[in-house]
């Protein structure tokens, strides 16, 4: 699938530019709070890899850490990107997938003056107190950068396109990025689809559906593909997000893709092998997203409704 | 009686909601066309004992369909081993079934025979397992809701085992 990353200077916008960028394109928006939510099984493990993000470059382990957080974050993303088009705010994106094909591989940059008037507005503060959180986020990820990759996050570089956001606004940025991907895309012969066909608002690069055509992320699914397959149930491998958490700049901090729509019965399926006492995250996200979607129909499949599947079709051997 | 097996209902309490059901639905199909759709195999029992509580006149008849899983079958698509012999058409057809769990085989049955264009079409379940269905389907009569356990007996099997049983256990595996 196709990507774009964005990084940015706090206080230029990048966030705001990253969720309307997605939102014509009908991308994935992915952040940094919902990796680390992903790859932490728990709130205490979320916060204990917020500690040693932080410890890095403090301890001998530096080099161990990095490299599992690297291999973990882009595991993770890899997977996400098999089936979905993402949007890739922060989090060293550009340098992951850096030679990833389709990729565009943005900066969002702005003069500090405009930056801290931004910032005072925004979080209501003064222009000392702007002044220092600006320092201070963006030393933050000028160290992230510098500890999990090893590269210089003021490196222009990295990138493909520098927006600067001084004079020209959000939606403009977001129009000058997805018509740089369609471009890109263009020039370089990306696409599966005949190119007079590519959409301006929705690039999604194929649409497999049968389970032999589909990667799947874990085994369950595939063997629940093929069940539906064989009782022809028309079904859609993950074919929606639904944001279900906004920061206050307006960006998607958390989302719900289920595994499964089918679409003659208007249902969507989610099934989970985890453990029953593992599954709290999930059922978290399931009835948040009944109560801002309270028309979309939601059956989660757990470990103990698979098992009891497989024993209904002697598969349990 | 067999270890592995758990009284869930009795004979006395299948025979009992048989016959209520075989009320309702001599009720229900007063003046009209009725014909009996037995799936195979499982609900012959139940079809059975059910077609002898009817006071209302009907035909039966069986069909069968390849279920998923099957050696033959696990990599292709659902197909009817046994068709009707009867002609549906402009018919009130009433399928029976012994448990009606998931949903995904009834759900391709009924899609199938509706082609057939039956005047109406209905469903009657002796079990009636809602917690795990997938997908939604019609339940116009069932006998009993079941939680989520493994049963056997009356028609029910266990590796073609304990069909024969005159009441309904659960089948505690090892």
């Amino acid at each position: 699938m196709a990507l774009i990353t964005l990084s940015r200077e706090f206080g230029s916008w990048g966030e705001e530019i990253a969720r309307v960028t997605a939102e014509k394109l009908d991308f994935l928006l992915i952040n940094k709070k919902i990796i680390e939510e992903e790859l932490s099984p728990s709130p205490e493990t979320h916060d204990q890899m917020e500690l040693e993000e932080k410890a890095l470059g403090k301890n001998e382990h530096q080099s161990l850490l990095r490299k599992e957080r690297i291999f973990s974050l882009h595991r993770y993303l890899n997977q996400l990107s098999e089936e979905n088009n993402l949007v890739i705010l922060g989090r060293g994106g550009h340098l992951l997938f850096k030679d990833y094909c389709p990729a565009l591989h943005v900066k969002i940059i702005c003069p500090l003056e405009k930056r801290i008037l931004r910032v005072m507005e925004l979080y209501s503060l003064g222009k000392k107190a702007a002044h220092t959180l600006i320092s201070e986020q963006d030393r933050d990820r000028k160290k992230y950068i510098k500890d999990i990759f090893n590269e210089n996050w003021l490196n222009l570089n990295l990138y493909d396109l520098v927006i600067n956001t001084d004079k020209i606004s959000v939606n403009r940025a977001a129009e000058i990025i997805v018509n740089s991907f369609i471009i890109m895309g263009k020039s370089n012969d990306l696409t599966t689809a005949p190119q007079e066909e590519l959409p301006k608002a929705n690039l999604v690069l194929s649409s497999p559906e049968k389970s032999k055509e589909i990667r799947f992320m874990h085994p369950s699914e595939e063997e629940f593909a093929k069940m539906l397959d064989f009782y022809r149930i028309n079904w859609k491998y993950e074919p929606r997000t639904f944001p279900l958490e906004w920061d206050s700049e307006g960006s998607i901090t958390e989302a719900f893709a289920p595994d499964f729509y089918l679409p003659d019965h208007d249902l969507y399926v989610e099934i989970t092998t985890q453990r029953q006492k593992l599954v709290w995250k999930k059922n978290k996200k399931a009835r948040r997203l009944k109560e801002l979607y309270p028309d979309v129909n939601l059956k989660i499949i757990y470990n103990k409704d698979y098992k009891s599947l497989l024993t209904k079709f002697g598969l349990d051997n | 009686m067999d270890n592995k097996l758990k009284v869930i209902l009795s004979r006395e309490e299948t025979s009992a909601r048989v016959k209520e059901l075989g009320e309702m639905i001599s009720n229900d199909y007063r003046k009209k066309e009725l014909v009996l759709i037995s799936v195979l195999r499982g609900s012959v029992f139940f079809a059975v004992d059910l077609s002898r509580s009817l006071t209302v006149p009907f035909s039966i008849d069986f069909i069968s369909i390849s279920r998923y899983g099957e050696k033959t079958d696990s990599t292709g698509v659902v197909r009817i081993t046994k068709d009707l012999d009867v002609n549906i058409a402009d018919k009130d057809v009433l399928v029976v079934e012994d448990i009606l769990d998931t949903g995904l085989s009834l759900s391709y049955l009924l899609r199938n025979l509706k082609t057939r264009n039956p005047k109406t079409l209905k469903v009657c379940t002796f079990l009636n397992v809602e917690s795990r269905r997938i997908v939604n389907v019609p339940v116009d009569y069932k006998g009993f809701d079941l939680p989520d356990i493994f049963v056997v007996g009356y028609g029910l099997d266990y590796n073609e085992k304990y069909r024969n049983l005159q009441y309904v256990a659960e089948y505690i595996k090892d």
